[in-house]
């Protein structure tokens, strides 16, 4: 930008200019920020407003009754908790250590940038083409059949790389001179991870499983076709409805079969449906980022 | 930094576009059909309703391509009642009086056209009625038997009836011995099939556990074409379907698992033609339908049957 | 971010349970009298580590391998031609005379779906990213991270059912078309479900542009806009365009929200008020259909393989891209 004025420090028009730019580009910039949080709120709002007439806990804890078209949603929540729970506790451990792997014994060679390389693809693969892995590899391949198992371990498959990369991240923010300092004592590998850098990082690493919590609750595509089903009847309020090689219902399955199969139902419930769905997505979601930002104001390096 | 990022041109770039494409669609030359097209909703193609509609409607020619199809029956519905030049079918099952309206049909031009009713799908004077049935590998035994029984009784079929079918006459229904079904082992049963019959299927799955509370049914839709499917691999239980197995398929459920499928028929519907409420159109012959819906079909425009645009 | 480790604090907890017995005052005595069950133990945690950490190459061995399984035998069967799959518009998978298998207008509908997806998020995505980076105080920084997590980890069928309800009816209100669900409802929907994954990564991108930069520009008499025109957009070009590379990923893998926002027709799309179908939802409404080992089964995971071959290619580039700026 060529000066071209001999007096310094007075406002010309090119600076006069400049300056009008700047603050369009940030209002300009700010309008487009706004533009993803408006609509999130003015979604979520109209959820509400439309699913008021039936968010009540008795809609959590009932079961669906007179052809699903009144009653609650019990046995989809529960069902979406026996596929979380498994889900994660298949993928966390893998992926914790694979993590682990990655983070602390991996060289940096080609046989590893593959595999760093595998992990993103993995995050990349499209939920629907794990339902097909899914349902040949387990349910067909492993005869597994259709199943909670089938559909937990093809979940557990899908949140695999986010967990691992979450762990990745927590695991390197711990500093290497603590590996250093304890390496010097004389420990082994192991010994230094288990002493010093997992207890440094496991805030973090627990936020990142905590995060998967709500994708694999909200997934619909992988479980369809593995061991989700339309309806399952069980008692209301039974919290162990399933067995491991029974298929169940899911919250998301159920929104998109009420929403889109069954006649007749009361027009708040697909509502409340996804209210509750998105609730408690959001709620393990801030929970989580809670537990994040608290642990990082304590960290004390 | 002398050059202008290339991100920087794409960033233009896609800033002209959001423009341009707003202003398109604003001026409204997205296309999208005008008041006289007919919008035709269709259902996907594992549907026994689609399969159904292709045989006795078409004559076994194939849809044109372009169709909405749905997902569920009540998504047919549900995109009819908000759209005034929409026709679409569906089972009877999921008529919502006061937005959409069922066609009377006529087998062919001049014939009267038939009211989709209970009696007219009984004495089979409604030109597309079709019987729902339900399939089991070889001779039903042990608690899918009962629960067959049970849905074959007077219980089971006025499910049939209250999820807007047509049950089967009186003296067709099975006696059903309560008590000695009520205990037993937990067992599950899995149900898969037609999505006409989900909601029966449904119904009677959440009734069937007060009369046998050891016996957990799971159902699933999907289509009854997966039913089928699921049956031939020996899935499952039981299969819903809204169209009779093919010859082929029977051929194979045999070769695969040694038995015979056996069909019950559980119940009666007719397939209806729904349009939107306001759509002045009175009754449709099924020549006209498969002008509508066929492959080589002409039928594009409310006014060519003679019906003034809704 | 991450400050540099000061040299010196101890770990924060004891590394030991117990203190040292006498003789470990010798480092190698005490290796030396490490219980065998304790180093073969390590060993094997080790060994489960090192399985691990390849796990993922054999997960995406084995989803390749397994969805090619079912789809191979289709490509030597005869009858069916990869060409007419490919660039043949018409989709009769269950017809009684002549079965036809062409996915050109599902790939038609996935990619003007994600288009248009991309023409509204991508300007939307990346000046957010910039505004949260270099605009807004640390404050509003962190709330307007958490929103922007928060609406990532809204699930799909939740928007697949805003864009049935909600969104359809408004489209018919505005812009007349006689059917809600089409091309702009799902481009609306995917553009709100992908704008969180480009402002992350655009905002590390744009974190990751040395301060030294930024402190150059500044001295020189720069504004934020300038600064960020001249400075920070070439320089953090790679990240940006990863930042949309990921976008298109999600948009082309996306299927429950298309599912039930695009309106499920097979044709090929003349304008953004069309219905249209993806190859998504296409698998998703009809896989399972035709018993296992049809032909129209295959030909599904054939689409899967596409699919998958799609997305690959976009996750490759990207990550390439982002490599490229590690480098510099």
């Amino acid at each position: 930008m060529k000066p071209d004025t001999p007096a310094l420090f007075t406002e010309t028009a090119l600076v006069r200019r400049k300056y009008r730019q700047e603050t369009v580009a940030k209002w300009v910039f700010f309008v487009m920020a706004a533009a993803m949080i408006i609509p999130l709120l003015l979604i979520v709002g109209y959820l509400m407003v439309k699913a008021a007439p039936s968010l009540t806990l008795g809609f959590l804890l009932d079961v669906p009754v007179r052809g699903m078209t009144e009653g609650g949603i019990w046995p989809a929540f529960v069902g979406t908790i026996y596929l979380v729970f498994i889900s994660l506790a298949i993928s966390a451990p893998i992926g914790i250590l694979a993590a682990v792997y990655l983070n602390e014994y991996a060289r940096d060679n080609w046989f590893n940038r593959v595999i760093n390389l595998a992990v993103i693809n993995l995050a990349g693969v499209p939920s629907i083409v794990h339902a097909l892995f899914g349902l040949g590899a387990f349910v067909y391949a492993a005869r597994f059949g259709y199943s909670i198992l089938s559909a937990s371990l093809t979940l557990a498959i899908m949140t695999l790389p986010v967990i691992v990369a979450s762990t990745r991240e927590a695991l390197a923010s711990v500093p290497r001179s603590f590996r250093e300092a304890c390496w010097n004592v004389g420990a082994t590998r192991w010994q230094t991870i288990r002493a010093v850098v997992l207890p440094n990082s496991i805030s973090g690493i627990l936020t990142g499983v905590i995060l998967q919590v709500s994708r694999a609750a909200g997934e619909t595509a992988p479980i369809m076709f593995t061991g989700a089903v339309f309806y399952k009847a069980i008692e209301k309020g039974d919290l162990f409805a399933y067995g491991l090689h029974e298929q169940c219902m899911a919250l998301s399955m159920h929104l998109y079969t009420i929403s889109t199969q069954v006649p007749g139902v009361k027009e708040s419930i697909p509502y409340a449906t996804a209210v509750v769905l998105l609730g408690s997505v959001l709620l393990v979601n801030a929970a989580a980022i809670a537990l994040r930002v608290y642990m990082r104001s304590r960290t004390k390096w | 930094m002398t050059t202008t990022p290339y991100l920087h041109r794409i960033l233009r770039l896609t800033g002209t576009t959001a423009v341009l494409a707003t202003a398109l669609c604003l001026s409204g030359c997205g296309r999208g059909e005008g008041k006289d097209e007919i919008i035709r909703v269709s259902r996907q193609s594992s549907s026994g309703t689609y399969e159904f509609f292709r045989e006795h409607v078409l004559n076994k020619k194939d849809f044109k391509l372009g169709s909405r199809d749905m997902n569920g029956s009540k998504e047919v519905v549900e995109l009819i009642a908000n759209t005034p030049g929409a026709i679409g079918y569906s089972g009877m099952g999921y008529h919502e009086p006061g937005r959409v309206k069922m066609l009377p049909v006529a087998l062919k031009a001049g014939a009267p056209p038939v009211e989709p009713t209970v009696v007219n799908t009984l004495n089979k004077s409604y030109p597309i009625a079709r019987s729902l049935l339900i399939y089991t590998l070889g001779e039903p035994e042990g608690e899918v038997k009962r629960y067959i029984d049970w849905t074959l009784s007077d219980a089971g079929q006025k499910i049939v009836e209250t999820s807007g079918y047509v049950p089967l006459q009186p003296n067709e229904h099975r006696k059903f011995d309560a008590p000695a079904a009520s205990t037993g082992p937990k067992v599950t049963l899995q149900v898969k099939g037609s999505d006409t019959m989900v909601n029966v299927a449904q119904a009677w799955a959440e009734a069937y556990k007060k009369v046998a509370p050891h016996v957990d049914v799971e159902v699933s839709g999907g289509g009854s074409g997966q039913g089928i499917a699921a049956l031939i691999k020996g899935t499952i239980h039981i299969c819903n379907a809204s169209r009779n197995m093919k010859a082929g398929e029977i051929e194979q459920a045999k070769k695969n698992t040694g038995k015979t499928p056996k069909e019950i028929v559980v119940g009666y519907d007719a397939l209806a033609i729904y349009v939107h409420k306001d759509n002045p159109i009175q009754s449709i012959t099924l020549e006209q339908l498969a002008g509508i819906f066929a492959e080589d079909g002409t039928l594009t425009k409310w006014s060519q049957l003679a019906a003034p645009a809704p | 971010m991450s400050a540099r480790p000061k040299p010196g604090p101890a770990p924060a907890r004891p590394q030991e349970p117990s203190p040292p017995a006498p003789e470990a005052y010798s480092f190698a005595v005490r290796s030396a009298r490490r219980p065998a069950w304790s180093v073969w133990g390590e060993r094997a945690l080790e060994g489960a580590i090192y399985l691990c950490g390849i796990s993922a190459i054999i997960f995406v061995l084995s989803i390749f391998f397994f969805v090619f399984k079912e789809a191979a035998p289709v490509l030597v069967g005869g009858e069916f031609s990869l060409t007419e799959f490919l660039f043949s518009p018409e989709w009769y998978p269950t017809s009684e005379e002549n079965k036809r298998y062409g996915v050109l207008a599902m790939l038609a509908g996935t990619f003007s779906v994600t288009a248009l997806a991309m023409v509204l998020a991508v300007p939307f995505g990346l000046g957010a990213a910039i505004y949260i980076s270099e605009f807004c105080g640390s404050k509003l920084k962190e709330t307007l991270k958490i929103v922007i997590e928060l609406l990532a980890a809204i699930p799909s069928v939740v928007w697949g059912f805003v864009g049935l309800t909600v969104m359809s009816k408004l489209i018919v209100t505005y812009t007349g078309a006689p059917v809600g669900v089409n091309i702009l409802n799902g481009g609306l929907i995917l553009a709100l479900m992908s704008v969180p994954i480009i402002v992350s990564i655009g905002e590390d991108s744009l974190k990751a542009v040395p301060d030294s930069y930024r402190e150059a520009g500044v001295a020189l008499g720069a504004t934020k806009w300038q600064l960020v025109r001249r400075v920070l957009l070439p320089a953090a070009k790679n990240g940006l365009l990863a930042a949309v590379l990921l976008g298109v990923g999600r948009g082309v893998g996306e299927t429950m929200a298309v599912l039930m926002a695009t309106g499920h027709a097979v044709q090929i799309p003349h304008g953004i008020l069309d219905s249209v179908r993806t190859l998504t939802a296409n698998i998703a409404a009809e896989l399972g259909e035709a018993p296992a080992g049809s032909d129209h089964y295959r030909v599904l995971f054939l689409t899967g393989v596409l699919l998958f071959s799609l997305t690959f290619v976009v996750n490759l580039g990207a990550d390439l891209v982002v490599r490229g700026i590690r480098k510099k």
